[in-house]
């Protein structure tokens, strides 16, 4: 397995409160690969994922992307993130199509290829065509979401981090972007680093999980699905049974 | 007129509209007793908010047409004078937002909040930081010195069920009250609301999207499609229903995501 994204000793301290939030974090992500990071609230997992993301500059610590050390974002744009709060993410006053196109204007694309491309995304995010010619006040919660994904998709990032993707959905809604993330990163090969609270979602997708607590990574799990059985066999801290007890589940 | 001894609340025909004719709510008919954990299911914008608000009474008459009748220990809070109906909001009924950043006064520190409640309602501050204990807020003192935007979600949302439980209202309204938490606070909170509910004899009604709440705690759960509410039943009833398409393909999509 080659790696993609490769954190080596990456620690966060905010002087002001002098709080260190993130203490000496390792970790390798391969490519094409579904990770899950979980743990209790303020326990750096956001932080984490701004700091990949290069909206946070870590306090001491390398990045590497390709195995090629990068500082702060990423200079190809090659990794993404989909923020919890997507409907901040479009523009009111403008049309999706015209949306669309200003992103599409870094690639250059033939203008007959352009929208075979917008609608090969779209299609994969379960949005028909007809979406081009709204403006985003016209969708729904779970359309704006899904919107904002065929968004950073319209580049196709080798990586792309959720922020907490299920917060506020519905399970209908829920099982449908459980597929769409798959059907993603299996057409797009996709590296996805997805953060959520609920374990047994996570569960449901992912190749491993880590499970954060107060800054540190105390446990990566790989999860194996067999036939409708998921298992969990690695050896495992207190906490992580604790969390994972939460959810009524015994690993 | 409806007086029965342990009847709560009666919702009797309730509709609510926007002024612009959209209707939101149609037709709502439900009763609440004491001690009942009642939950409401409902997917994203099928008008779970706007029926919690409206029972509170807390819709604005500027944009809402809400007809019908609810009845609060027998009396109709629709159409109760507001020196009334502030009293009984006072006393009688908790209400916990879905948004925990705007439900505190920002320019006062939390303790200042909880101290003027405090006197209003004649509760010992003492009872606040008990409850925050019970919610795994244990550096109470420093939360207590701090002014709302210094706090995380988590946070506020433990305060403001806090808040609501201090005073022992009869009947507590609570939408979405565990959003912004994770799982193991999430479980102590509903435990804490649980224990309200079956051992002071009180009423909670929980607005969710969260099935395995449901699941786990409610005696009897509603369901809420479109602005009508069709099904209201048993726990065990409810998820072997086969009343509405509509469920029937939210509670596949539950067992799916089950593990």
């Amino acid at each position: 397995m080659k790696s993609i994204l490769k954190l080596e000793g990456i620690s966060f301290h905010l002087k002001k409160i002098n709080q260190t939030i993130l203490k000496d974090i390792t970790l390798e992500i391969y490519q094409s690969e579904i990770f899950g990071l979980t743990g209790e609230s303020g326990s750096g997992k956001s932080t984490l994922a701004k700091i990949i993301a290069g909206l946070e500059k870590q306090t001491s610590g390398k990045k590497y992307f390709f195995e090629k050390e990068f500082w702060g974002v990423e200079p190809e744009h090659r990794i993404q993130i989909l923020f919890q709060n997507y409907s901040a993410s479009h523009d009111p006053f403008q049309k999706i199509d015209s949306a669309f196109n200003e992103i599409l204007k870094i690639k250059k694309f033939k203008t007959e290829d352009l929208f075979r491309h917008k609608k090969e995304i779209l299609d994969l995010v379960g949005l028909s065509d007809t979406v081009l010619s709204l403006y985003p006040g016209q969708l729904s919660g779970g359309q704006l979401q899904r919107l904002a994904l065929a968004k950073l998709l319209l580049l196709k990032p080798p990586f792309l981090i959720l922020d907490e993707p299920f917060a506020s959905q519905d399970f209908v809604s829920i099982v449908n972007l459980i597929k769409i993330f798959q059907q993603v990163n299996q057409k797009l090969k996709t590296t996805f680093l997805c953060i959520s609270h609920e374990i047994p979602f996570l569960m449901k997708f992912c190749d491993r999980i880590g499970v954060m607590k107060d800054g540190e990574i105390k446990d990566i799990l790989t999860v194996e699905r067999k036939e409708n059985k998921i298992e969990i066999k690695d050896r495992h801290s207190d906490y992580t049974n604790f969390l994972f007890q939460s959810f009524g589940m015994d690993i | 007129m409806i007086e029965l001894s342990d009847e709560i609340l009666r919702v009797v025909e309730l509709s609510v509209s926007t002024k612009s004719n959209k209707v939101i709510l149609n037709n709502i008919n439900f009763t609440c007793k004491e001690r009942e954990f009642l939950v409401i299911i409902g997917k994203n914008g099928h008008g779970k908010t706007t029926l919690s608000l409206s029972v509170a009474n807390l819709l604005n008459k500027n944009v809402f047409n809400v007809n019908g009748k609810i009845f609060f220990k027998g009396k109709d809070i629709l159409s109760l004078s507001d020196i009334d109906l502030n009293l009984i909001r006072q006393k009688n009924i908790g209400y916990i937002p879905q948004n925990p950043f705007s439900s505190f006064n920002p320019t006062k520190k939390i303790k200042t909040q909880f101290e003027e409640q405090s006197k209003l309602k004649n509760i010992l501050l003492d009872f606040y930081i008990e409850l925050m204990k019970q919610l795994e807020l244990k550096n109470f003192e420093l939360i207590l010195n701090k002014y709302p935007f210094e706090l995380s979600g988590g946070i506020l949302q433990r305060l403001s069920a806090v808040r609501c439980l201090a005073f022992k209202p009869e009947l507590i309204i609570a939408d979405e009250p565990t959003s912004a938490l994770d799982k193991p606070v999430s479980n102590l909170l509903l435990s804490l609301f649980y224990k309200f509910v079956k051992d002071e004899k009180k009423t909670l009604i929980l607005i969710t999207q969260d099935l395995s709440i449901a699941e786990k705690f409610a005696d009897r759960i509603a369901f809420l499609n479109s602005g009508e509410m069709n099904v209201i039943l048993n726990r065990e009833q409810f998820f072997a229903s086969k009343d509405s398409i509509d469920l029937k393909i939210l509670l596949e999509a539950y067992q799916q995501l089950k593990i």
